[in-house]
């Protein structure tokens, strides 16, 4: 499902990001890509979803090679793709419903169906009763799972979350967790990047360790 | 497009006082070229009555034969600088020099002759060709039958040089209105792409193309424009009418009137699409996608 070779990213500092790196992630598979910050974690999540091109290398991501898509191609990849943001990156103006709905309103779905598959998501995750609410009024950990909501709504193939729990006391990363692994086993491939060891161990997965840029398994 | 205008009027709604202003200052951009307008049709209107005021005689020979009377006739009726052609018959030339001077009347009748010619008076329309009341001329004196003809050009081309100078100084005032309004708009719009950054780069991950980012920050621009337009031609309307029925302004009072519906519409389009040009401008200025 991913697939990276011999990927080097550089931002023009001392080292790359990302040097050399090559990994491959089969569908279904999830994974956690662990180092300390500043690693190369979130350069890797950013070439996933185009929004970085890499020096050196292939990249393939649902069968496409992301360094041959023309501008207008990005568009599309990104939406079978979900993400996850540690800082939830949610629209502090819309409605909690109106987050989710607008990864399905880009799509260009009917308003029927926004509906429909928005309230769905928003039950399947206990967060319906806040659909009307704005994301300043929330918690932190129903800010997170309206971040996942928007992501999962869409139905994507891949799962990116970048520091998911990251700002989550105890208990709400257990709930998160718990989600994601259920994702999972939905048949989504996902890629979990923290630098924190308590979520490996609350849901074992295979682990891509990044460190100076260097990916080891 | 629903959801454009919806999140574009949420959009001017958020930063109502901003829009409040941007909106005045268009408002009052499109107010100075409205009022030009008005001021120039009118004056065109009142520059095609003033021609009709120097008409073009053509004096006929004593012995013009009806068919060369004909020819000349059809050759003006034909014209289309003529807005209308008189007869007038030495008779009758007679009469109306006797009616407007006694004096001179009394002596061409105790001559006991008539040598006031038959002429054509032609009304000549507003707003020919360059050099076409001239070629007329021309025309007409080398026709049989034609004595003189008569036309005061040095009035009409004083009047038309002033007219072709107010059209150049509205040409110049809308090119200007046009650069302010784009440039205001851009301005305005580009704070508001730029105050919307985060939202934007959301957007983007989540697999928006670029019409749809674009979309309410384009409606938002055509908006503000649809709005100061509006209100600049609804302001001058009322102003008109108030000049019209004012009678403070005697000398104007009935004699102005309102922009034609094909120019106030045009206006309105104008400044719908203006607005939306300078946002076009403004979103990828500010937003390099």
């Amino acid at each position: 499902m991913i697939q990276f070779y011999h990927v080097t990213k550089s931002y023009g500092g001392p080292r790359p990001a990302v040097s050399d790196v090559t990994f491959q992630l089969k569908k279904g598979e999830m994974v956690y890509l662990t180092g300390p910050s500043g690693a190369g974690k979130s350069t890797i999540i950013k070439l996933i979803l185009c929004a970085e091109e890499p020096d050196d290398g292939q990249i393939l991501v649902a069968g496409r090679n992301v360094a041959r898509l023309r501008q207008s191609d990005i568009p599309g990849l990104r939406r079978s793709i979900g993400v996850v943001f540690q800082d939830f990156k949610l629209i502090e103006r819309k409605s909690i419903f109106e987050n989710v709905a607008l990864s399905l309103r880009v799509a260009g779905a009917r308003e029927e169906k926004i509906r429909e598959k928005t309230d769905s998501v928003l039950k399947a995750l206990d967060i319906y009763k806040k659909k009307d609410s704005y994301p300043l009024e929330l918690s932190g950990g129903e800010q997170q799972r309206a971040a996942l909501a928007r992501a999962l709504v869409k139905e994507p193939v891949i799962l990116l979350a970048d520091e998911p729990t990251g700002n989550l006391d105890y208990d709400t990363t257990q709930i998160i967790m718990g989600i994601i692994k259920d994702i999972n086993a939905f048949g989504t491939t996902i890629i979990l990047a923290t630098h924190n060891r308590e979520l490996i161990e609350m849901v074992p997965r295979r682990i891509l360790h990044i460190e100076a840029g260097v990916v080891t398994e | 497009m629903k959801y454009f205008l919806v999140t574009a009027l949420k959009n001017l709604w958020e930063s109502r006082i901003t829009s409040f202003f941007t909106a005045v200052t268009l408002a009052v951009a499109f107010g100075f070229l409205g009022a030009y307008l008005v001021v120039f049709l009118n004056i065109k209107g009142a520059f095609s009555a003033a021609n009709e005021k120097f008409p073009l005689t053509v004096y006929l020979s004593d012995g013009v034969t009806a068919a060369q009377m004909d020819a000349i006739e059809g050759r003006l009726s034909s014209d289309p600088l003529a807005a209308s052609v008189g007869y007038t018959s030495k008779s009758q030339a007679l009469k109306d020099f006797s009616g407007s001077d006694q004096e001179e009347g009394d002596l061409i009748n105790s001559m006991g002759m008539n040598p006031l010619p038959a002429s054509f008076d032609v009304g000549l329309k507003a707003g020919g060709a360059p050099g076409s009341a001239e070629k007329l001329i021309q025309g007409l004196k080398s026709m049989p039958g034609v004595e003189d003809v008569q036309y005061l050009q040095e009035e009409a081309g004083r009047l038309k040089n002033l007219f072709n100078s107010f059209e150049l100084v509205g040409l110049g005032l809308g090119l200007a209105v046009l650069i302010g309004v784009v440039f205001i708009s851009y301005s305005t719009l580009r704070l508001a792409v730029l105050r919307h950054a985060s939202e934007i780069e959301v957007m983007k991950f989540l697999g928006s193309t670029r019409p749809f980012i674009m979309g309410p920050f384009l409606a938002e621009g055509a908006l503000q424009g649809f709005a100061a337009s509006g209100i600049s031609v609804g302001f001058l309307y009322v102003t008109v009418r108030w000049v019209e029925t004012s009678k403070a302004l005697p000398t104007l009072s009935g004699d102005v009137h309102f922009l034609p519906p094909g120019v106030w519409i045009g206006l309105m389009f104008a400044g719908t699409l203006l607005g939306f040009t300078g946002s076009f401008f403004a979103f990828f200025r500010s937003l390099k996608m």
